[in-house]
């Protein structure tokens, strides 16, 4: 069958695209296979951008991202500090884990209003996907480091968004950093620039005695959600959270 | 926030030249020595924006196509569908490509 939303050929029983990570459930009149589709419509990204289409809007995303953090910024930054520890204490092996469990408990924030820490762990079910997905975009990132420095924040902009779509759409690491990219290609200088001023934030609070970095961390997740609700949406069932 | 792509512009315009770092952050260029596609564009870009055109022709030829890209980024994501967006990316590879190895024989055949 293919998605009704940007038309890319998916096999039946397919829950969500690979391609732009919509949910094939909702379908109500799925395009027949044989009907040819000469090229994908544009992909449609729901959110309020403003007639922005895909454009990437960096300074609503981190306003967004403080608010959501500022309501339980107490919580937020408990549980990003105890991610990071774990990450740390486990070498990294678990980072990628509990980087989507900090993704959950804001989601949780985003969709529930209330923070529940139990969540952090939620991330250890998708650890072999956060691994591979870490290391993969680590290599990426490196590589694009390479060349100039700039080319690796693009890289790094382009899966920004893999660990939502592993744990929200439950795609695996690579069908993620493809559903991501699909996303960030729509405004890759848009992104980049959101993207590095995340990055400026968290030299903000290593400049803000390191103390600092204990809130832009937090903030930054926080932002990245924000964006990846603006520009994909969250699964209407948040599965992840039971 | 669509005009922030002229931000590194301004930035650049308003930075004086002695700033800018004598050696190269590279990676690329540390491990093979030779440029990678996009060494020099820095330094070309705040040429430029400096109106010295032969100085920034000089550091990267592409510069003026960067210079385009950049300022006219806010109008290509606000009116250009995917498609078009993807083939200037595919074009502006092209040239970087292309470039890049003409600057790699260059080096290498001066070196011989």
């Amino acid at each position: 069958m293919f998605c009704q939303f940007c038309g890319t050929a998916v096999e039946d029983g397919t829950k969500f695209c690979p391609t732009c990570g919509r949910s094939q459930e909702t379908v109500e009149q799925p395009i027949a296979p044989q009907i040819p589709i000469p090229e994908p419509p544009p992909q449609y990204i729901p959110g309020n951008d403003g007639g922005g289409g895909g454009s990437a809007q960096t300074g609503k995303w981190i306003s967004d991202g403080w608010q959501i953090l500022s309501g339980e910024l107490l919580l937020l930054v408990l549980a990003s500090l105890l991610g990071a520890i774990v990450a740390n204490v486990t070498v990294g092996i678990l980072a990628g884990a509990f980087a989507i469990g900090i993704n959950i408990v804001i989601t949780r924030k985003i969709l529930q209003n209330r923070v529940d820490l139990g969540d952090l762990f939620k991330g250890l079910k998708y650890w072999l996907d956060g691994l591979l997905a870490t290391m993969v975009i680590a290599i990426f990132v490196f590589v694009g480091t390479l060349f100039c420095i700039i080319p690796g924040f693009v890289v790094a902009a382009m899966y920004m968004f893999t660990f939502h779509f592993i744990y929200d759409k439950r795609l695996g690491f690579w069908e993620a950093m493809q559903a991501s990219h699909n996303v960030v290609k729509q405004d890759y200088f848009g992104y980049t620039i959101f993207l590095v001023c995340v990055a400026l934030l968290n030299v903000a609070g290593v400049i803000a005695c390191f103390v600092g970095i204990l809130v832009t961390i937090p903030w930054g997740h926080a932002a990245v959600t924000a964006a990846y609700r603006d520009a994909v949406g969250f699964d209407p069932a948040g599965t992840y959270f039971s | 926030m669509r005009f922030l792509s002229w931000s590194p512009l301004v930035l650049l315009a308003f930075l004086p030249q002695s700033l800018l770092p004598f050696a190269s952050l590279c990676g690329f260029k540390w491990l093979t020595g030779l440029p990678c596609p996009f060494c020099g564009l820095t330094h070309g870009l705040l040429f430029w924006m400096h109106g010295e055109w032969a100085e920034a022709l000089h550091w990267h030829l592409l510069t003026p196509m960067v210079f385009i890209l950049l300022a006219g980024a806010p109008f290509v994501t606000q009116n250009q569908g995917i498609a078009q967006q993807k083939r200037l990316l595919q074009l502006a590879s092209g040239a970087f490509a292309c470039y890049s190895v003409w600057r790699w024989c260059a080096i290498v055949l001066n070196k011989g």
